[in-house]
């Protein structure tokens, strides 16, 4: 006998063994779908929790996502009026008062300023050929620096005590620049926006949070 | 068995509702169809219920068949639509149930066509599931064309399978039988 038949007996011998069930049980299952059919009747659905399970757990998925959206939206809508006024009375106020908020740096002198190139921090004047700098595209956002252009203007200025610099800037999450100037007037650097002078002290907060780097000069230096 | 003919006119009766005619059904394919599922399911208690459950549905739901010669195939469908059903269902069960131990012992004793079963039921749950399939419908009496329309496959391709899988069988049984068997020293 060959090995295939070998396994094909040994195989039928199991398949031939298995219990087979009678016919009359198959036709009291036919009765019974007929019976159900003829009757209109559905089958009755047990609801354990089995089978409510994945419901429920998508239900907890949507609220946790719900609940993230919302907690994101709502901070970037709380901006109260009170935290406007804050950012008013900081940016009018001395360094010492601003530390409050965080990551920033007194950046003294025109000259001290006009020197540090550093990261994070694009400076700028209130001066009327502030809106004539061309500040190129490609240099907006996180690292931004000083522009040459901007530069060069302020090592030329640093000893005019007419030209006033900018003491704070901030590139904006979507991309604009907001300025403010020593007086504590918000300026903007995207005309076409004007309403994107309106930085909120949360805001201010939450920049210093993401690593920005804030700059604030009182404007004594300058005069 | 009845000839393929008998089949289609059998199927048309059992679909009208005729017991008889199911009956002689039953008896003439419950074999292929559990060996079938069984193969799809790989448990006895699943297969025996899917067994029950084709039946069942050419009985209510048979309205479908046309007969052209090709009833088995037609039967042997609905059951591995069944079976498939059941096997992503319930995908736990693969495995523990092959050939249940009452297929594979003849009483109390223990000899050695039971020790070739039990080295198969290994050797069979090594191949892989199309192979398996294969296999168990062969030694269920269905021929490869007939395996062919049930699995969609070329019936070389079958034939291909089946002599490979048959190959790799009896290797796995040599070896595992030296293994078991003790040796003198």
């Amino acid at each position: 006998m060959t090995t295939e038949q070998k396994i094909l007996d040994t195989l039928r011998g199991a398949l031939e063994r298995h219990e087979k069930r009678p016919f009359c049980d198959i036709q009291s299952a036919v009765d019974a779908q007929k019976d159900s059919k003829a009757s209109g009747r559905k089958t009755p659905k047990v609801f354990t929790l089995r089978r409510l399970a994945p419901a429920l757990a998508a239900c907890v998925v949507l609220v946790a996502c719900a609940g993230i959206a919302l907690h994101f939206w709502s901070r970037t809508q709380n901006v109260s009026p009170a935290a406007d006024e804050q950012f008013e009375t900081m940016m009018a106020s001395t360094p010492e008062a601003a530390q409050e908020f965080g990551n920033y740096k007194d950046v003294g002198s025109a000259s001290a300023f006009a020197g540090s190139a550093e990261e994070n921090i694009l400076v700028a004047s209130t001066s009327p050929e502030a809106d004539t700098f061309d500040m190129p595209k490609s240099e907006k956002g996180r690292g931004s620096f000083i522009s040459p252009a901007l530069e060069e203007q302020m090592r030329a200025n640093a000893d005019d005590p007419d030209f006033l610099f900018c003491v704070a800037v901030f590139p904006r999450i979507d991309g604009n620049y907001v300025v403010s100037d020593s007086e504590g007037n918000v300026i903007s650097l995207s005309p076409d926006e004007p309403s994107l002078c309106h930085l909120t002290a949360n805001e201010i907060t939450k920049l210093a949070e993401e690593g920005y780097s804030i700059y604030l000069n009182d404007g004594k230096d300058t005069e | 068995m009845p000839d393929i003919l008998d089949l289609d006119r059998l199927i048309l009766k059992a679909c009208k509702g005729d017991m008889e005619a199911l009956e002689t059904l039953y008896n003439a394919l419950e074999g292929s169809v559990y060996a079938l599922a069984l193969s799809i399911v790989r448990n006895a208690a699943t297969a025996q219920d899917i067994t029950q459950e084709t039946f069942v549905k050419i009985c209510t739901a048979g309205a479908g068949f046309s007969p052209r010669g090709l009833g088995k195939a037609w039967v042997l469908k609905i059951a591995r639509n069944l079976a498939l059903a059941a096997y992503k269902k319930n995908r736990r069960f693969a495995d523990i149930d092959l050939l249940p131990e009452s297929a594979l012992s003849d009483g109390d004793t223990f000899d050695d066509r039971q020790l070739e079963r039990i080295l198969l039921k290994s050797a069979l749950e090594t191949l892989g599931d199309n192979d398996r399939q294969i296999v168990l419908l062969h030694a269920s009496g269905l021929k490869h064309d007939e395996i062919a329309l049930i699995v969609q496959r070329p019936a070389a391709t079958v034939r291909w399978k089946y002599a490979q899988a048959i190959k790799k069988l009896s290797r796995l049984m040599d070896e595992r039988g030296r293994e078991g068997t003790p040796h003198d020293n």
